[in-house]
């Protein structure tokens, strides 16, 4: 192609560019003798060309670099990842001795929960003590049955078998439980009972029912058969043993009727 | 590249990727920033980077963090053109070099990006291709407006004084 006046600046530019064809040179050097006028553009093209300023530095070049000693690229690397590990291994340690498991929970809580015992539970000793679990048993049955807004006496009366290590308590266990329970969180639809001073009962086969704990009905029953009882003042009367056994009934026959 | 290799880079390259930096966006603080930031991405890929292509690799990246804080600056970076396009005017210019100086902030900033790395490093087109993601054909013809353009500055303010 001809180097002319329309395209010139292309070949010019090449040429300060170092990129023009050795084929071009002499044209172009045949051009700038024939358009003379042109030389001096070809000089301000020259011109373009920037430099660099060398006093402009950047500053920080140290805050760049990295270590390349063993040493430095140590503590960058390897401490870190030792503690990283360190800090797993301990995490390891406290998960498996933390107790996660229902199970280890209800142990450990069992464990810590004191043992309610007749001595120390405030609930009727003759309740507790008498040896006819046909009165115990369906207590249990029917507490456990019943619904309650006390949920706990229902879940440690069966889960207390479970453990491991139980203690040992007396053979009418849960009963008691159960009762101390009650007592120790009183049902709120258990109407107050009146406290009475009875007169003191000297016989030890005397029924003294937890009145607190029975329906009202039962509770005016027992109250009558207990003053009928007391009133009778000969200990050799024969019908006293019997007046007690029908006492024991019609209290069972309210209970379960009332329960 | 090994830790030695990347910081014998750090000599080499820092002032030079700071210079195009600082060409192209006129303030030390960001130009520094931009330079960092390059350097460091360098050091995580110190590994790949084969210690030839170190200097590419460099100012692709900080031309590429150059463009993004441009485009966040683009409004403030517009005003001050129109304020050095009128300070041209009224600058006495003392020498060719300052000239030219004013004339590159006037350019478009893509064909200021390809003179610099042209003219301060001496890359081909083909490298700048690959640094500014254009294409030689689109290289050559953006070097070849900026050329037009500074001569044409250059020229008229020779006329002019």
């Amino acid at each position: 192609m001809k180097i002319t006046r329309e395209n010139y600046e292309a070949y010019f530019i090449d040429f300060i560019e170092g990129n023009l064809s050795e084929k071009y040179l002499v044209p172009l050097e045949a051009f700038l003798e024939a358009n003379p006028d042109l030389r001096e553009e070809l000089n301000l093209f020259e011109q373009t060309i920037q430099a660099p300023d060398p006093h402009i530095r950047y500053a920080h070049k140290s805050s760049l670099k990295k270590p390349t000693t063993g040493f430095f690229r140590l503590n960058t690397y390897v401490i870190p990842a030792f503690a990283a590990a360190a800090a797993i291994v301990v995490g390891i340690i406290l998960i498996n001795n933390f107790p996660f498991t229902e199970a280890e929970q209800d142990h450990i809580s069992y464990q810590n929960t004191p043992v309610i015992t007749p001595e120390t539970a405030d609930i009727n000793p003759v309740e507790a003590a008498l040896p006819d679990t046909a009165v115990s048993e369906p207590v249990a049955e029917i507490n456990a049955e019943k619904p309650s807004p006390v949920s706990p006496p229902k879940v440690r009366a069966k889960k207390a078998p479970k453990t491991e290590d139980p203690p040992v308590q007396p053979q009418n266990e849960p009963a008691v439980n159960l009762i101390a329970e009650k007592v120790e969180q009183p049902d709120p639809e258990v109407q107050p009972v009146p406290e009475t001073q009875p007169e003191p009962i000297t016989h030890k086969e005397e029924p003294a029912v937890a009145e607190e704990k029975l329906e009202p009905v039962v509770v005016t029953v027992i109250m009558d058969a207990r003053s009928n009882f007391s009133n009778d003042k000969d200990s050799s009367n024969p019908r006293k043993g019997l007046k007690l056994k029908g006492l024991i009934a019609q209290v069972k026959n309210l209970r379960s009727i009332s329960l | 590249m090994t830790p030695k290799e990347y910081n014998q880079c750090v000599d080499l390259y820092a002032d030079r990727v700071y210079r195009f930096i600082l060409k192209n966006i006129k303030d030390p603080n960001d130009a520094n920033d931009i330079v960092q930031n390059a350097f460091e991405i360098l050091w995580k890929k110190h590994k790949e980077v084969n210690v030839e292509k170190a200097r590419q690799y460099l100012f692709t990246t900080a031309y590429h963090n150059m463009i993004d804080w441009i485009r966040k600056h683009k409004r403030i970076e517009n005003h001050a053109e129109i304020e050095e396009s009128a300070a041209v005017v009224e600058t006495e210019y003392t020498g060719l070099k300052e000239i030219l100086a004013k004339a590159l902030e006037l350019l478009p900033e893509v064909q200021r990006t390809v003179v610099l790395l042209r003219d301060y490093e001496g890359y081909s087109y083909k490298e700048i291709a690959n640094i500014t993601s254009l294409n030689e054909s689109q290289v050559k013809v953006y070097i070849y407006r900026a050329r037009t353009f500074l001569k044409n500055h250059i020229g008229n303010i020779a006329y002019v004084l």
